[in-house]
Protein backbone atom coordinates (compact mmCIF):
# COMPACT_ATOMS: atom_id res chain seq x y z
CA UNK A 1 0.00 0.00 0.00
CA UNK A 2 1.59 3.30 -1.11
CA UNK A 3 2.13 6.23 1.55
CA UNK A 4 -0.66 8.09 -0.39
CA UNK A 5 -3.39 5.35 0.46
CA UNK A 6 -2.49 5.31 4.12
CA UNK A 7 -3.04 8.69 4.05
CA UNK A 8 -6.15 8.49 2.35
CA UNK A 9 -8.11 5.63 4.53
CA UNK A 10 -6.46 7.72 7.22
CA UNK A 11 -8.77 10.32 6.36
CA UNK A 12 -11.46 8.54 5.42
CA UNK A 13 -11.54 7.11 8.96
CA UNK A 14 -10.99 10.65 10.31
CA UNK A 15 -14.05 12.03 8.36
CA UNK A 16 -17.04 10.58 10.69
CA UNK A 17 -15.15 12.10 13.69
CA UNK A 18 -15.28 15.53 11.92
CA UNK A 19 -18.43 15.34 11.00
CA UNK A 20 -19.86 14.11 14.54
CA UNK A 21 -17.62 17.31 16.14
CA UNK A 22 -18.94 19.38 13.21
CA UNK A 23 -22.83 18.43 14.16
CA UNK A 24 -22.30 18.40 18.29
CA UNK A 25 -21.78 22.60 17.88
CA UNK A 26 -25.11 24.25 18.56
CA UNK A 27 -27.11 25.99 15.97
CA UNK A 28 -28.92 28.95 16.66
CA UNK A 29 -30.77 31.07 14.54
CA UNK A 30 -30.69 35.00 14.89
CA UNK A 31 -34.55 36.17 14.02
CA UNK A 32 -35.93 39.89 13.47
CA UNK A 33 -38.69 41.53 11.96
CA UNK A 34 -36.58 43.97 10.71
CA UNK A 35 -33.84 46.36 10.48
CA UNK A 36 -32.96 48.82 13.19
CA UNK A 37 -29.55 49.88 14.55
CA UNK A 38 -30.88 49.47 18.01
CA UNK A 39 -30.95 45.33 16.87
CA UNK A 40 -27.84 45.83 15.92
CA UNK A 41 -26.36 47.03 19.15
CA UNK A 42 -28.26 44.24 21.05
CA UNK A 43 -27.45 41.47 18.76
CA UNK A 44 -23.46 42.85 18.62
CA UNK A 45 -23.85 42.84 23.12
CA UNK A 46 -25.37 38.99 22.75
CA UNK A 47 -21.88 37.64 20.05
CA UNK A 48 -19.49 39.99 22.89
CA UNK A 49 -20.99 37.54 25.35
CA UNK A 50 -20.58 34.42 22.95
CA UNK A 51 -16.68 35.94 22.42
CA UNK A 52 -16.20 35.72 26.01
CA UNK A 53 -16.87 32.42 26.72
CA UNK A 54 -15.20 31.42 23.51
CA UNK A 55 -18.12 30.01 21.31
CA UNK A 56 -16.69 32.28 18.65
CA UNK A 57 -13.21 33.56 18.11
CA UNK A 58 -12.58 36.82 16.73
CA UNK A 59 -12.20 35.82 13.30
CA UNK A 60 -15.92 34.50 13.30
CA UNK A 61 -16.96 37.92 15.78
CA UNK A 62 -15.83 39.80 12.26
CA UNK A 63 -18.58 37.63 9.97
CA UNK A 64 -21.28 37.22 12.27
CA UNK A 65 -20.70 41.57 13.05
CA UNK A 66 -22.55 41.99 8.87
CA UNK A 67 -25.03 39.10 10.00
CA UNK A 68 -23.25 36.68 7.60
CA UNK A 69 -24.08 32.93 8.43
CA UNK A 70 -21.27 31.20 9.90
CA UNK A 71 -20.49 27.46 10.37
CA UNK A 72 -18.23 28.01 12.89
CA UNK A 73 -15.67 25.59 15.08
CA UNK A 74 -17.87 25.83 18.25
CA UNK A 75 -21.00 27.06 17.24
CA UNK A 76 -23.51 27.37 14.28
CA UNK A 77 -24.97 30.63 13.64
CA UNK A 78 -27.49 31.63 10.75
CA UNK A 79 -29.70 35.31 10.67
CA UNK A 80 -32.63 36.28 9.46
CA UNK A 81 -34.98 39.39 9.28
CA UNK A 82 -37.97 40.52 7.59
CA UNK A 83 -38.52 43.99 6.57
CA UNK A 84 -41.12 44.28 8.71
CA UNK A 85 -43.52 41.95 6.65
CA UNK A 86 -45.32 39.11 8.01
CA UNK A 87 -45.17 37.04 5.07
CA UNK A 88 -41.35 37.45 4.42
CA UNK A 89 -40.91 36.93 8.66
CA UNK A 90 -42.64 33.39 7.97
CA UNK A 91 -40.59 32.37 5.36
CA UNK A 92 -37.54 33.33 7.70
CA UNK A 93 -38.66 31.38 10.29
CA UNK A 94 -39.57 28.41 7.98
CA UNK A 95 -35.86 28.82 6.58
CA UNK A 96 -34.33 28.64 9.87
CA UNK A 97 -36.34 25.41 11.47
CA UNK A 98 -34.39 24.29 8.26
CA UNK A 99 -31.26 23.87 9.71
CA UNK A 100 -32.66 22.29 12.51
CA UNK A 101 -31.85 24.72 15.04
CA UNK A 102 -31.22 24.05 19.18
CA UNK A 103 -31.88 27.62 19.73
CA UNK A 104 -34.05 30.64 18.49
CA UNK A 105 -32.75 33.93 19.24
CA UNK A 106 -36.16 36.46 18.41
CA UNK A 107 -36.00 40.31 18.39
CA UNK A 108 -39.39 41.56 18.30
CA UNK A 109 -43.08 40.54 19.70
CA UNK A 110 -43.80 39.13 16.16
CA UNK A 111 -41.13 37.04 15.19
CA UNK A 112 -41.57 35.53 18.92
CA UNK A 113 -45.29 34.92 18.30
CA UNK A 114 -44.69 33.17 15.15
CA UNK A 115 -41.93 31.57 16.76
CA UNK A 116 -43.49 30.15 19.66
CA UNK A 117 -46.60 28.88 17.03
CA UNK A 118 -44.72 27.31 14.67
CA UNK A 119 -42.48 24.99 17.39
CA UNK A 120 -45.36 24.10 20.07
CA UNK A 121 -46.40 20.74 18.62
CA UNK A 122 -42.73 19.98 18.30
CA UNK A 123 -41.97 16.85 19.81
CA UNK A 124 -38.44 18.56 21.00
CA UNK A 125 -38.86 21.79 19.99
CA UNK A 126 -35.95 24.25 19.79
CA UNK A 127 -35.18 26.78 23.02
CA UNK A 128 -36.70 30.49 22.30
CA UNK A 129 -35.01 32.59 23.93
CA UNK A 130 -36.59 36.49 22.83
CA UNK A 131 -36.09 39.97 23.15
CA UNK A 132 -37.23 43.77 22.42
CA UNK A 133 -40.56 42.05 23.10
CA UNK A 134 -43.43 44.67 24.61
CA UNK A 135 -46.52 43.27 26.12
CA UNK A 136 -45.70 38.88 25.62
CA UNK A 137 -48.96 38.37 27.97
CA UNK A 138 -51.26 39.85 25.29
CA UNK A 139 -49.56 39.07 22.31
CA UNK A 140 -50.49 34.90 23.33
CA UNK A 141 -46.76 34.82 24.10
CA UNK A 142 -46.77 33.25 27.74
CA UNK A 143 -49.88 33.90 30.57
CA UNK A 144 -47.54 34.93 33.10
CA UNK A 145 -43.59 34.47 33.86
CA UNK A 146 -44.05 31.21 34.91
CA UNK A 147 -46.99 30.51 32.88
CA UNK A 148 -45.22 29.39 29.66
CA UNK A 149 -44.26 27.11 27.15
CA UNK A 150 -41.63 25.01 28.74
CA UNK A 151 -39.02 26.28 25.82
CA UNK A 152 -39.59 29.54 25.76
CA UNK A 153 -37.85 32.20 28.36
CA UNK A 154 -37.05 35.78 27.36
CA UNK A 155 -36.79 39.62 28.64
CA UNK A 156 -39.85 41.48 28.52
CA UNK A 157 -39.11 45.42 27.58
CA UNK A 158 -41.40 47.53 29.59
CA UNK A 159 -42.90 50.63 28.09
CA UNK A 160 -43.69 53.58 30.05
CA UNK A 161 -46.74 54.97 29.17
CA UNK A 162 -47.56 55.76 32.29
CA UNK A 163 -44.82 58.14 32.62
CA UNK A 164 -44.74 59.44 29.25
CA UNK A 165 -48.61 61.09 29.77
CA UNK A 166 -47.79 62.02 33.32
CA UNK A 167 -44.50 64.02 31.35
CA UNK A 168 -47.22 65.36 28.99
CA UNK A 169 -49.65 66.60 31.54
CA UNK A 170 -46.77 68.16 33.60
CA UNK A 171 -45.37 70.24 30.91
CA UNK A 172 -48.53 70.36 28.67
CA UNK A 173 -51.55 70.71 30.83
CA UNK A 174 -53.69 72.59 27.96
CA UNK A 175 -53.73 68.77 26.34
CA UNK A 176 -57.32 67.46 27.21
CA UNK A 177 -57.30 64.66 24.20
CA UNK A 178 -54.81 62.46 22.89
CA UNK A 179 -55.19 60.14 19.79
CA UNK A 180 -52.92 57.10 19.12
CA UNK A 181 -53.04 54.54 15.94
CA UNK A 182 -51.82 50.86 15.80
CA UNK A 183 -51.97 48.50 13.10
CA UNK A 184 -54.34 45.83 13.69
CA UNK A 185 -52.19 43.12 12.65
CA UNK A 186 -49.44 44.33 15.51
CA UNK A 187 -50.17 42.77 18.95
CA UNK A 188 -47.84 45.21 20.97
CA UNK A 189 -49.54 48.10 18.90
CA UNK A 190 -53.35 46.89 20.27
CA UNK A 191 -52.00 45.91 23.79
CA UNK A 192 -50.24 49.50 23.89
CA UNK A 193 -52.90 51.87 22.53
CA UNK A 194 -55.44 49.77 25.01
CA UNK A 195 -52.87 50.47 27.96
CA UNK A 196 -52.40 54.44 26.79
CA UNK A 197 -56.34 54.69 27.13
CA UNK A 198 -56.47 53.22 30.37
CA UNK A 199 -54.03 55.24 31.44
CA UNK A 200 -55.26 58.00 29.77
CA UNK A 201 -58.69 58.46 31.13
CA UNK A 202 -57.67 57.72 34.52
CA UNK A 203 -55.62 60.84 34.01
CA UNK A 204 -58.81 62.98 33.26
CA UNK A 205 -58.06 62.60 29.39
CA UNK A 206 -60.28 61.75 26.44
CA UNK A 207 -58.45 58.95 24.30
CA UNK A 208 -59.52 57.91 20.77
CA UNK A 209 -58.41 55.06 19.19
CA UNK A 210 -57.93 53.97 15.33
CA UNK A 211 -56.97 50.60 14.19
CA UNK A 212 -55.76 50.27 10.93
CA UNK A 213 -54.95 47.67 8.72
CA UNK A 214 -51.89 48.85 6.55
CA UNK A 215 -50.18 52.47 5.82
CA UNK A 216 -53.24 53.01 3.06
CA UNK A 217 -55.57 53.83 5.99
CA UNK A 218 -52.70 55.46 8.20
CA UNK A 219 -53.57 58.97 6.68
CA UNK A 220 -57.44 58.86 6.93
CA UNK A 221 -57.53 57.35 10.25
CA UNK A 222 -55.05 60.17 11.85
CA UNK A 223 -57.08 63.22 9.96
CA UNK A 224 -60.07 61.53 12.06
CA UNK A 225 -58.43 61.55 14.96
CA UNK A 226 -57.61 65.16 14.88
CA UNK A 227 -60.90 66.54 13.61
CA UNK A 228 -62.07 64.91 16.62
CA UNK A 229 -60.20 66.86 19.08
CA UNK A 230 -58.34 69.73 17.06
CA UNK A 231 -58.18 72.63 19.56
CA UNK A 232 -55.87 70.70 22.74
CA UNK A 233 -54.59 67.28 20.94
CA UNK A 234 -51.40 65.12 21.04
CA UNK A 235 -50.39 61.94 19.28
CA UNK A 236 -49.22 59.08 22.04
CA UNK A 237 -48.34 56.25 20.24
CA UNK A 238 -47.28 52.79 21.34
CA UNK A 239 -44.94 50.56 20.54
CA UNK A 240 -45.82 49.34 16.87
CA UNK A 241 -42.82 48.18 14.22
CA UNK A 242 -45.18 48.26 11.34
CA UNK A 243 -46.61 51.76 12.07
CA UNK A 244 -43.37 52.75 13.07
CA UNK A 245 -41.85 51.51 9.88
CA UNK A 246 -44.67 52.99 7.36
CA UNK A 247 -46.80 55.15 8.98
CA UNK A 248 -45.28 57.06 11.37
CA UNK A 249 -43.91 59.80 9.05
CA UNK A 250 -47.14 60.07 7.71
CA UNK A 251 -48.61 61.01 11.40
CA UNK A 252 -45.55 63.32 11.91
CA UNK A 253 -45.99 65.00 8.66
CA UNK A 254 -49.49 66.02 9.91
CA UNK A 255 -48.51 67.13 13.21
CA UNK A 256 -46.40 69.55 11.31
CA UNK A 257 -49.48 70.61 9.32
CA UNK A 258 -51.96 70.91 12.38
CA UNK A 259 -49.19 71.96 15.26
CA UNK A 260 -49.92 68.56 16.57
CA UNK A 261 -46.85 67.42 18.83
CA UNK A 262 -46.34 63.92 19.04
CA UNK A 263 -45.35 61.76 21.71
CA UNK A 264 -43.61 57.88 21.57
CA UNK A 265 -42.22 55.19 23.61
CA UNK A 266 -39.18 54.51 21.43
CA UNK A 267 -36.31 56.63 22.51
CA UNK A 268 -35.02 56.81 18.92
CA UNK A 269 -38.44 57.31 17.04
CA UNK A 270 -37.25 61.18 17.39
CA UNK A 271 -35.14 60.66 14.28
CA UNK A 272 -38.42 59.82 12.32
CA UNK A 273 -39.71 63.14 13.56
CA UNK A 274 -41.48 62.27 16.91
CA UNK A 275 -41.18 65.71 18.71
CA UNK A 276 -40.82 63.77 22.01
CA UNK A 277 -39.62 59.89 22.97
CA UNK A 278 -39.44 58.61 26.32
CA UNK A 279 -38.28 55.34 26.44
CA UNK A 280 -36.41 52.46 27.06
CA UNK A 281 -32.48 53.06 25.69
CA UNK A 282 -30.66 50.24 27.48
CA UNK A 283 -30.52 48.10 24.24
CA UNK A 284 -26.55 46.52 24.97
CA UNK A 285 -27.78 45.13 28.34
CA UNK A 286 -30.89 43.69 26.86
CA UNK A 287 -28.24 42.12 24.11
CA UNK A 288 -26.20 40.71 27.12
CA UNK A 289 -28.20 39.45 29.62
CA UNK A 290 -29.91 37.05 26.62
CA UNK A 291 -26.27 36.23 25.74
CA UNK A 292 -25.64 35.48 29.54
CA UNK A 293 -28.99 33.42 29.10
CA UNK A 294 -27.91 31.84 25.93
CA UNK A 295 -24.06 31.12 26.93
CA UNK A 296 -25.95 29.14 30.51
CA UNK A 297 -28.37 27.39 28.47
CA UNK A 298 -25.39 26.23 25.99
CA UNK A 299 -23.25 25.55 29.45
CA UNK A 300 -26.05 23.75 30.61
CA UNK A 301 -26.13 25.70 33.81
CA UNK A 302 -29.89 26.68 33.31
CA UNK A 303 -32.89 24.99 32.75
CA UNK A 304 -35.28 27.18 30.85
CA UNK A 305 -38.54 25.62 31.92
CA UNK A 306 -37.61 27.00 35.03
CA UNK A 307 -36.45 30.36 33.83
CA UNK A 308 -39.04 33.57 34.18
CA UNK A 309 -39.54 35.84 31.87
CA UNK A 310 -37.81 38.71 33.42
CA UNK A 311 -39.08 42.32 32.95
CA UNK A 312 -36.68 44.88 32.03
CA UNK A 313 -37.16 49.12 32.08
CA UNK A 314 -35.49 51.53 31.44
CA UNK A 315 -36.30 54.89 31.11
CA UNK A 316 -34.39 57.98 29.32
CA UNK A 317 -36.06 61.73 26.94
CA UNK A 318 -35.46 62.25 23.53
CA UNK A 319 -37.07 65.83 22.20
CA UNK A 320 -36.39 66.67 18.49
CA UNK A 321 -36.25 70.62 18.41
CA UNK A 322 -36.52 70.96 15.03
CA UNK A 323 -39.85 68.75 14.75
CA UNK A 324 -41.54 70.89 17.64
CA UNK A 325 -40.11 73.83 15.90
CA UNK A 326 -41.72 72.74 12.49
CA UNK A 327 -45.46 72.20 14.79
CA UNK A 328 -45.09 75.47 16.76
CA UNK A 329 -44.75 73.27 19.95
CA UNK A 330 -42.47 74.90 22.69
CA UNK A 331 -40.27 72.91 24.46
CA UNK A 332 -39.49 73.62 28.54
CA UNK A 333 -35.93 73.97 29.91
CA UNK A 334 -37.23 71.59 32.36
CA UNK A 335 -37.55 68.80 29.71
CA UNK A 336 -34.48 69.80 27.69
CA UNK A 337 -32.17 69.29 30.63
CA UNK A 338 -33.50 65.77 31.35
CA UNK A 339 -32.90 64.60 27.51
CA UNK A 340 -30.38 61.86 26.52
CA UNK A 341 -31.15 62.89 22.94
CA UNK A 342 -31.70 66.10 21.11
CA UNK A 343 -32.14 67.00 17.56
CA UNK A 344 -31.34 70.26 16.42
CA UNK A 345 -30.57 71.73 13.13
CA UNK A 346 -30.69 68.16 11.95
CA UNK A 347 -27.79 67.13 13.88
CA UNK A 348 -28.18 64.50 17.15
CA UNK A 349 -26.68 65.00 20.69
CA UNK A 350 -26.69 61.79 23.00
CA UNK A 351 -25.76 62.17 26.67
CA UNK A 352 -23.14 59.62 27.66
CA UNK A 353 -25.17 57.29 29.23
CA UNK A 354 -27.15 56.49 26.08
CA UNK A 355 -24.12 56.66 23.91
CA UNK A 356 -22.60 53.70 26.33
CA UNK A 357 -25.52 51.63 25.91
CA UNK A 358 -25.16 52.02 21.21
CA UNK A 359 -21.79 50.23 22.03
CA UNK A 360 -20.42 47.49 20.03
CA UNK A 361 -17.71 45.45 20.39
CA UNK A 362 -16.84 45.13 23.89
CA UNK A 363 -15.41 41.97 24.41
CA UNK A 364 -14.58 41.04 28.29
CA UNK A 365 -12.37 38.92 28.94
CA UNK A 366 -14.15 35.78 30.66
CA UNK A 367 -12.84 36.27 34.08
CA UNK A 368 -14.18 40.03 33.83
CA UNK A 369 -17.27 39.29 33.32
CA UNK A 370 -18.24 36.04 35.46
CA UNK A 371 -19.01 37.76 38.45
CA UNK A 372 -21.54 40.30 37.04
CA UNK A 373 -22.75 37.11 34.74
CA UNK A 374 -23.21 35.01 38.17
CA UNK A 375 -25.30 37.80 39.96
CA UNK A 376 -27.62 37.89 37.22
CA UNK A 377 -27.82 33.82 36.69
CA UNK A 378 -28.81 34.22 40.56
CA UNK A 379 -31.32 36.64 39.89
CA UNK A 380 -32.52 34.56 37.65
CA UNK A 381 -32.60 31.55 40.17
CA UNK A 382 -34.49 33.77 42.64
CA UNK A 383 -37.17 34.19 39.84
CA UNK A 384 -36.93 30.65 38.90
CA UNK A 385 -40.62 28.75 38.04
CA UNK A 386 -40.95 26.57 41.25
CA UNK A 387 -44.31 24.99 41.99
CA UNK A 388 -45.13 27.62 44.55
CA UNK A 389 -44.59 30.24 41.90
CA UNK A 390 -46.62 28.85 39.17
CA UNK A 391 -49.22 28.24 41.48
CA UNK A 392 -49.47 31.89 43.11
CA UNK A 393 -49.66 32.85 38.92
CA UNK A 394 -52.40 30.58 38.61
CA UNK A 395 -54.20 32.12 40.83
CA UNK A 396 -53.39 35.41 40.08
CA UNK A 397 -55.15 34.34 36.81
CA UNK A 398 -57.72 32.77 37.86
CA UNK A 399 -58.47 35.77 40.36
CA UNK A 400 -58.25 38.26 37.41
CA UNK A 401 -60.71 35.99 34.91
CA UNK A 402 -58.24 34.67 32.32
CA UNK B 1 -74.64 86.59 47.56
CA UNK B 2 -77.28 85.98 44.84
CA UNK B 3 -78.92 82.97 43.83
CA UNK B 4 -76.73 82.92 40.59
CA UNK B 5 -73.31 83.23 42.84
CA UNK B 6 -74.11 80.44 45.04
CA UNK B 7 -75.26 78.04 42.36
CA UNK B 8 -71.96 79.36 40.60
CA UNK B 9 -70.10 78.72 43.62
CA UNK B 10 -71.51 75.12 43.82
CA UNK B 11 -70.75 74.01 40.46
CA UNK B 12 -67.18 75.47 40.88
CA UNK B 13 -66.97 73.01 44.36
CA UNK B 14 -68.60 70.06 42.39
CA UNK B 15 -65.99 70.66 39.46
CA UNK B 16 -62.81 71.02 42.04
CA UNK B 17 -63.93 67.44 43.85
CA UNK B 18 -64.56 66.09 40.10
CA UNK B 19 -60.90 66.87 39.43
CA UNK B 20 -59.42 65.79 42.47
CA UNK B 21 -58.91 62.17 41.78
CA UNK B 22 -57.05 63.11 38.39
CA UNK B 23 -54.93 65.53 40.64
CA UNK B 24 -53.98 62.98 43.03
CA UNK B 25 -53.54 60.57 40.40
CA UNK B 26 -50.29 62.18 39.12
CA UNK B 27 -48.31 62.45 42.52
CA UNK B 28 -45.54 60.63 43.55
CA UNK B 29 -45.40 57.92 45.99
CA UNK B 30 -43.61 59.81 49.52
CA UNK B 31 -41.61 58.64 52.13
CA UNK B 32 -40.47 55.54 50.75
CA UNK B 33 -38.73 53.49 52.99
CA UNK B 34 -37.46 49.99 54.42
CA UNK B 35 -36.58 47.98 57.31
CA UNK B 36 -33.19 47.08 56.51
CA UNK B 37 -31.79 45.15 53.41
CA UNK B 38 -31.78 41.45 54.52
CA UNK B 39 -32.32 40.06 51.33
CA UNK B 40 -35.13 37.48 51.42
CA UNK B 41 -38.41 38.77 52.47
CA UNK B 42 -37.78 42.45 52.88
CA UNK B 43 -40.10 44.63 54.54
CA UNK B 44 -40.94 48.67 52.46
CA UNK B 45 -43.33 51.69 53.45
CA UNK B 46 -44.74 53.91 51.96
CA UNK B 47 -47.47 56.82 52.12
CA UNK B 48 -50.56 55.61 50.56
CA UNK B 49 -51.20 56.77 46.75
CA UNK B 50 -54.65 58.50 46.81
CA UNK B 51 -56.67 56.07 44.49
CA UNK B 52 -54.33 53.06 45.28
CA UNK B 53 -54.35 50.61 42.57
CA UNK B 54 -51.57 48.29 41.00
CA UNK B 55 -48.12 48.22 42.57
CA UNK B 56 -45.22 47.51 41.21
CA UNK B 57 -41.17 47.41 42.39
CA UNK B 58 -38.10 47.68 40.59
CA UNK B 59 -34.17 47.00 41.38
CA UNK B 60 -30.84 47.88 40.21
CA UNK B 61 -27.84 45.56 40.59
CA UNK B 62 -24.26 46.26 39.87
CA UNK B 63 -24.15 43.46 37.55
CA UNK B 64 -26.81 45.41 34.95
CA UNK B 65 -23.32 47.19 33.99
CA UNK B 66 -26.16 50.29 33.49
CA UNK B 67 -28.92 51.87 34.90
CA UNK B 68 -31.31 49.40 33.77
CA UNK B 69 -34.44 48.50 36.30
CA UNK B 70 -35.70 45.13 36.70
CA UNK B 71 -39.19 44.10 37.81
CA UNK B 72 -38.99 42.16 41.15
CA UNK B 73 -41.53 39.49 41.05
CA UNK B 74 -45.31 41.38 42.13
CA UNK B 75 -47.69 39.98 44.46
CA UNK B 76 -50.83 41.77 44.83
CA UNK B 77 -52.10 39.79 48.13
CA UNK B 78 -48.87 40.32 50.01
CA UNK B 79 -49.49 44.47 50.64
CA UNK B 80 -51.92 46.02 52.79
CA UNK B 81 -52.94 49.49 53.22
CA UNK B 82 -53.72 51.09 56.42
CA UNK B 83 -53.48 54.25 58.21
CA UNK B 84 -52.56 56.01 55.33
CA UNK B 85 -49.07 53.51 54.37
CA UNK B 86 -49.01 50.92 52.26
CA UNK B 87 -46.41 48.19 53.15
CA UNK B 88 -45.30 45.57 51.43
CA UNK B 89 -42.83 41.81 51.79
CA UNK B 90 -40.91 41.78 48.84
CA UNK B 91 -38.62 38.70 48.08
CA UNK B 92 -35.74 40.79 46.93
CA UNK B 93 -32.37 39.24 45.55
CA UNK B 94 -29.02 39.05 47.42
CA UNK B 95 -26.25 39.86 46.65
CA UNK B 96 -23.49 37.67 46.39
CA UNK B 97 -19.43 37.42 45.26
CA UNK B 98 -18.66 40.64 43.25
CA UNK B 99 -22.48 42.31 42.62
CA UNK B 100 -24.52 43.83 44.87
CA UNK B 101 -27.94 45.49 44.77
CA UNK B 102 -28.03 49.44 44.62
CA UNK B 103 -31.54 50.37 44.48
CA UNK B 104 -35.19 49.79 44.92
CA UNK B 105 -37.76 52.36 43.33
CA UNK B 106 -41.69 51.46 43.50
CA UNK B 107 -44.68 52.56 41.61
CA UNK B 108 -48.79 52.55 43.23
CA UNK B 109 -51.57 53.32 40.89
CA UNK B 110 -51.02 56.29 38.57
CA UNK B 111 -48.33 57.62 40.62
CA UNK B 112 -44.98 59.01 39.00
CA UNK B 113 -42.28 56.67 40.37
CA UNK B 114 -41.11 56.97 43.99
CA UNK B 115 -37.36 58.08 44.82
CA UNK B 116 -34.83 56.00 44.74
CA UNK B 117 -33.39 53.90 47.72
CA UNK B 118 -29.82 53.73 47.54
CA UNK B 119 -28.11 51.14 49.21
CA UNK B 120 -24.26 50.47 50.01
CA UNK B 121 -23.01 47.13 50.78
CA UNK B 122 -19.62 46.49 52.33
CA UNK B 123 -17.35 44.76 49.99
CA UNK B 124 -14.62 43.13 52.91
CA UNK B 125 -17.44 40.96 54.04
CA UNK B 126 -17.75 37.67 52.84
CA UNK B 127 -21.34 37.45 51.11
CA UNK B 128 -23.84 35.23 51.90
CA UNK B 129 -27.33 35.34 53.84
CA UNK B 130 -25.62 36.96 56.62
CA UNK B 131 -23.75 39.74 55.01
CA UNK B 132 -26.65 40.97 53.03
CA UNK B 133 -28.15 42.68 56.66
CA UNK B 134 -24.88 44.72 56.76
CA UNK B 135 -26.08 46.77 53.55
CA UNK B 136 -26.51 50.04 54.63
CA UNK B 137 -29.22 52.80 52.58
CA UNK B 138 -26.85 55.60 51.70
Amino acid sequence: MSKLSVLFTALLLLLPFAAIEAQDAPTIAILRFGDLPTYDVSEGALLDVLESYGFINTEESAILRDRQDLEGENIHIVFGSANFDLPTASLMLENALDYEPDVLVTLTTTVTQMAISATSDMEQPPVVLFTSVYNPYEAGIAQSPCLKPAHVTGAVSSTPYQDILLMMLEHYPEIETIGTLYDSSESAGMAGAAEIKQIGEDLGLTVLNAAVAGVDEVLLAAEGLISRGLDAFAFVMPIDLRMDATGLPLIINLGSEYGIPVFHPALFSIESGATVSFGFYNYYAQGENLGRILTAYLNGDIDIAQTAIIEQSSEAIGVNLDAASNQGIEISQDILEQADAVIADGETTLSERVQREMRSGDVAALEDRQPGDAGFLAFLESQACSPERIAIEEAELGAAGQ
Amino acid sequence: MNKRAVVSSIVVVILLLAALPMVASAQSVRNFDYDGFKHGWDYFSWDTVPGGGRIEMQFQATWTGSDMWYYIFKRPDWFRRANGKTTMWVLTPKPRNDWDVTGFRVQEGRSAWSNTLRLACPRDVIRGDDAASSCRRV
